[in-house]
């Protein structure tokens, strides 16, 4: 995984390509190499849809490897949605796939000067770059059968779907799974959008020939796997509950605590939500010959994904996330899992992030398009998105955009990205990591992961308000470390709660590389990152002002518990102090 | 809720059906049933002394307890009231999940939510009495011991046990071999529409298996 590709859309007689060695950006990987790369070759000041953005693909340092739960890929680039740098990543298999065909990025640039749309295929031989028109507006559902008929069912795909192609601010990257299904999504931020004006539809991954990436002490590594595996089978959450249940176990108890974002954030509880909960989900998924427990990639052992079939027992999308069933059912009001499965399919199939459109779409019943708790009117305006009416195309470029356009103030959204399913002045803590993330409203960006090991000046005393500033930046430094490495930040919880399994993380590490990393080296790696990604919002033009949530957060009680967001700025320009 | 107000049902199953059965229950567990506790005591006290859970139990497996929609930190320092509302829980995923947790490294992100007793100044906190709450039962913890409060009996509205019935019209008089109400054999294809539950405002749903 020495090698960078990189893809001149704009090349005067057509799309080129080169290899290159890694060079100054070798021993990177996943959010890192992205970062790295955006903050160095993109100008901070361009045009996110021009020719100067850059998208940039890597997988994680140990993807394509033996290591389990690696199969995470990094997506990066200027975003369109928040005119600051974006990294966004996915499981599904191309992690896997573009590592074993030993690239450590692929650098899209340029654009074509025809109004041609691309598909890229890439395997041990080369590389091959061919315009494909048949492929325009199609589905990523339809993309991939139509271009398994070409390539093969072994391959691994992404893609992305007509919101891609019209440049929408919710367009996401669709990524193939094991089944070749595109269920899997680099979803925040319009990345889709990005890809789409280079003109290119699909990238298709064949590592036919290729094996497994060796590390440089198979013993050690091996050792070291089997203590990762044994953790993280072990440990309740990554054992127990996510295989059993999804992320959407999460509905039940956020629910319960009074900070679960119903009716575009108006209160913090949902009558509903016992219909929609993981709980409920799993069972009807069971019930209807679906799956409860499934995993994305290979080497999944946490497995926390399922299948969802309609009434007649027929697939029709992969179990819908927590973050999936919160925007499209609390937050809309809706408590049918029919509902929100139908609308979770069409996001994948148009290439739209679920947590934006559902909360647009929250947006658009409080502007009065329909009421909050219609199922069928979601669905109609989910369908404009996909066809680029006028109205979807307002939609489609997400939550601020469409507040903006019919004069309301109520936009859950940091750097015009809209907010996940956490409201933020029940859990104040999470507010400040929407606040201050360089991603914009990101709910992954200051993950759980080992904070009383990895320290950042100094112990932190949870206690104190000030100590939620300093939890959050440890939070995001572990997080953008661990999102270097491929490894799906659900390992966070082993992590947490048993030292051994961290320590197993870094021998797996440190036994593939042949390197001595210690605690302190994670931590170093995540805050290099937040560094570079500092940088250029700082040259796109953010300033302090924009780590900030809307002021009505700050002003408006949220029930039943009646609080409002209460850390003070000074407080959350603290954060990156370091 | 006055439990002599409440009407008797026992869905009697077939070992074989049992598992089928539960598999349906999981929307009434979490939607919550009221259950007699001892007013006045503790969350630890319940746990221990009226549902008989061990200590390991308690610690490595109730990872997640809310009281009237509060994070429980101190399971010894919270007091159960009458018409309480108890969540139970495993360790949940996410950083939320994890804030949430009991004793959380990182519950001063949710501090202004969290389970503070407040009862009257001056007062020595509720009266020792019987009451009843309402207890939710979520995800590992639901499976766990769903089943115990099921067998024993719970008490439900009366309406939510016939909308329960309602959208399982199909399939619970498969899977139950007999039901009771008040004492009475009844199909179980005719429990829906038996006319106590129009009369009494609660149901005390009990599980019988054939063994």
């Amino acid at each position: 995984m020495d090698t960078i590709l990189r893809i001149d859309m704009g090349a005067q007689k057509g799309p080129v390509f080169k290899k290159e060695p890694a060079g100054d950006y070798a021993g990177k990987g996943g959010r890192d190499m992205t970062s790295s790369i955006v903050s160095k070759e993109v100008p901070p000041q361009c045009h996110p849809l021009g020719e100067e953005n850059k998208l940039v693909i890597a997988p994680g340092l140990l993807s394509g490897s033996a290591a389990a739960m690696s199969g995470r890929i990094s997506v990066g680039c200027k975003s369109p949605l928040t005119g600051g740098i974006k990294e966004s990543n996915a499981g599904g298999q191309a992690a896997q796939v573009l590592a074993r065909l030993g690239y450590a990025a692929i650098v899209i640039e340029g654009q074509p000067a025809n109004g041609d749309l691309y598909k890229i295929f890439i395997d041990k031989d080369g590389v091959k770059i061919e315009a494909d028109n048949s492929l325009k507006m199609l589905g990523n559902y339809d993309t991939v059968e139509k271009l398994k008929k070409d390539y093969g069912d072994k391959v691994a795909i992404m893609s992305i779907g007509p919101a891609g192609e019209m440049k929408m601010g919710a367009a996401s990257i669709a990524v193939t799974d094991m089944e070749m299904r595109p269920t899997r999504h680099c979803g925040r931020g319009g990345t889709g959008a990005v890809l789409g004006s280079k003109g290119v539809k699909a990238i298709i991954l064949d590592d036919a020939g290729m094996g497994a990436r060796k590390p440089k002490d198979p013993e050690k590594f091996k050792a070291a796997n089997k203590a990762w595996v044994e953790g993280l089978k072990k440990h309740s959450v990554t054992g127990e509950a996510l295989p059993a249940y999804g992320t959407n176990v999460l509905t039940n108890i956020i629910n319960e605590s009074g900070g679960f974002p119903t009716y575009n954030f108006k209160v913090g509880q949902f009558d509903g939500a016992s219909k929609i909960s993981g709980e409920s989900e799993a069972a009807l998924e069971i019930e209807r010959g679906g799956l409860a427990t499934h995993g994305c990639h290979r080497g999944c052992v946490i497995q926390c994904s399922g299948i969802f079939n309609d009434k007649d027992g027929n697939y029709l999308t992969k179990q819908p996330e927590y973050e999936t069933v919160w925007a499209h059912g609390a937050n809309c009001g809706i408590d049918d899992l029919d509902t929100i499965a139908m609308l979770d399919r069409m996001d994948d199939d148009f290439g739209l992030d679920t947590i934006e459109m559902g909360a647009t779409i929250a947006i658009a019943m409080d502007a009065g398009l329909a009421e909050f708790g219609d199922g069928e009117a979601a669905i109609k305006l989910l369908k404009e998105v996909g066809e680029g009416t006028p109205l979807g195309r307002i939609l489609g470029n997400g939550a601020a955009v469409t507040a903006r356009a019919y004069g309301l103030e109520r936009a859950p959204v940091v750097k015009g990205q809209a907010m996940p399913a956490y409201d933020p002045r029940a859990i104040k803590g999470i507010g400040v990591t929407y606040a201050t993330s360089t991603m914009g409203a990101d709910h992954t960006a200051g993950y759980a992961i080992a904070t009383n090991i990895l320290k950042v000046g100094g112990d932190v005393d949870p206690l104190k308000t000030e100590g939620q500033v300093e939890l959050s930046r440890n939070l995001q430094v572990a997080t953008a470390a661990i999102d270097a490495t491929g490894m799906c930040l659900f390992i966070a919880f082993a992590i947490l709660d048993q030292p051994e399994t961290f320590q197993a993380l870094l021998d797996l590490l440190n036994s593939f590389y042949g390197l001595e990393l210690t605690a302190d080296d994670v931590t170093a790696l995540g805050k290099s990152i937040l560094k570079n990604e500092r940088e250029f919002n700082k040259g796109a033009g953010f300033t302090a002002v924009h780590d900030r949530l809307p002021r009505y957060f700050h002003n408006e009680p949220i029930a039943p518990h009646n609080v409002t967001f209460e850390i003070k700025d000074e407080e959350l320009d603290k954060l990156y102090n370091w | 809720m006055d439990p002599k107000e409440s009407v008797r049902v026992i869905l009697q199953v077939e070992e074989q059906e049992y598992a089928g059965l539960m598999a349906k229950m999981p929307v009434l567990l979490q939607k919550g049933f009221m259950v007699k506790v001892q007013t006045g005591r503790s969350l630890g006290h319940f746990f221990r002394r009226q549902l008989n859970l061990t200590p390991e139990y308690i610690a490595h497996r109730i990872s997640t307890v809310f009281l009237d929609g509060k994070p429980v930190d101190d399971i010894d320092a919270a007091l159960l009231r009458d018409r309480s509302t108890l969540a139970l829980s495993g360790a949940m995923p996410g950083l939320v999940g994890a804030v949430m947790r009991r004793g959380s490294f990182y519950a001063s992100f949710r501090d202004t939510i969290s389970y503070r007793d407040e009862g009257e100044k001056g007062s020595s906190g509720p009266r020792r009495d019987e009451g009843m709450i309402r207890l939710k039962l979520f995800n590992l913890v639901m499976k766990d011991l769903g089943p115990g409060f099921l067998e024993t009996g719970i008490y439900l509205e009366a309406d939510s046990f016939t909308g329960f019935l309602a959208n399982r019209q199909d399939t619970i008089p498969q899977i139950c071999r007999t039901a009771q109400v008040n004492g009475t054999a009844v199909e179980p294809g005719d429990l829906m529409g038996h006319p106590l539950f129009k009369i009494q405002p609660w149901v005390r749903l009990a599980i019988e298996r054939n063994k």
